[in-house]
């Protein structure tokens, strides 16, 4: 009798650490879930904040505001963690593509300038090998748009 | 009259087999996914990493994530944990992507600095030619 009472007590032992165990492993979920989501978060505000992300990546931006929201009313904190790893990748991926964006136009503009440049640096070269050649040139343009005002007789 | 009731009550228990059956296999595929879908997504997240490792040579670090990712998502997969498995293939999709834009977006940056290096040395030529 006292055998099985001691067994009984030992099963029941396993059974509240088992359930402990179990809880602390949810909880320990939670906090992560909680954590991600909190990331997040933060990230897609900062995103949503920033003037050039809203302007150059409004798409993916709105998408990951979708994944958040879904984070948010996840069914339990498994689903939650899953969204609000995506929500933030996705805001990450916004904002990615918005400095892409930028960089290019500003290589765009920085080009034009490059090519305007070396187009004055042509130009000072020529005239300081030959001085005549500016005004040779402008003779010759002059000429040209001499020529194309005369009206045609044939 | 005995054996219409009996057929009738066989008739209710398959279909409440079926119905249960339907129940069964529609829960399976709303919490558990679905082992095609798993598969698919392991697949799909394969083709971004090997996109991002072709544009990222330089940056692989970035690459660790998603494939850690996709082999976890393997593993749940051979597990027959097909929810879990698609999760995290979806993850090293969005990582190896992330990885990807990122890398771009480090180029288009890089570009931008040289070109403004350049147009700052050939202002200072300008300026020089100007001088003489």
């Amino acid at each position: 009798m006292t055998v099985k009472m001691h067994t009984l007590s030992g099963y029941g032992l396993i059974l509240c650490l088992a359930l402990i165990f179990s809880g602390c492993a949810a909880s320990q979920q939670e906090l992560m879930a909680r954590d991600h989501l909190a990331n997040a978060r933060t990230a897609y505000n900062q995103a949503k904040a920033d003037p050039t992300v809203e302007a150059n990546a409004p798409m993916p931006l709105m998408d990951a505001g979708k994944t958040l929201e879904a984070a948010e009313q996840a069914r339990d904190f498994y689903e939650m963690d899953h969204l609000a790893y995506m929500a933030e990748r996705e805001t990450q991926i916004a904002t990615a593509l918005a400095r892409i964006t930028v960089a290019r136009q500003k290589s765009g503009e920085l080009r034009r300038e490059n090519d305007q440049m070396i187009e004055k640096l042509d130009a000072r070269a020529r005239s300081t090998v030959d001085p005549e050649a500016d005004k040779r040139e402008d003779r010759a343009k002059a000429e040209e748009e001499r020529r194309q005002r005369t009206p045609q007789h044939d | 009259m005995k054996e219409p009731i009996r057929n009738k009550k066989m008739q209710i228990a398959a279909l409440a087999l079926a119905c249960a059956v339907l129940l069964f296999a529609g829960g399976c595929a709303t919490t558990s996914g679905s082992s095609s879908t798993a598969a698919m997504k392991i697949a799909e997240s394969e083709r971004s990493i090997d996109a991002a490792r072709h544009d990222c040579v330089q940056n692989a670090s970035d690459l660790r994530n998603a494939e850690l990712k996709l082999t976890q998502a393997r593993a749940a997969l051979d597990a027959q944990d097909y929810l879990n498995a698609a999760w995290r293939a979806e993850e090293a999709t969005a990582d190896a992507n992330y990885a990807r834009t990122k890398a771009a977006q480090e180029q288009a940056e890089q570009d931008a600095e040289h070109l403004q290096k350049s147009n700052a040395r050939l202002k200072n030529g300008l300026n020089d030619a100007k001088s003489y």
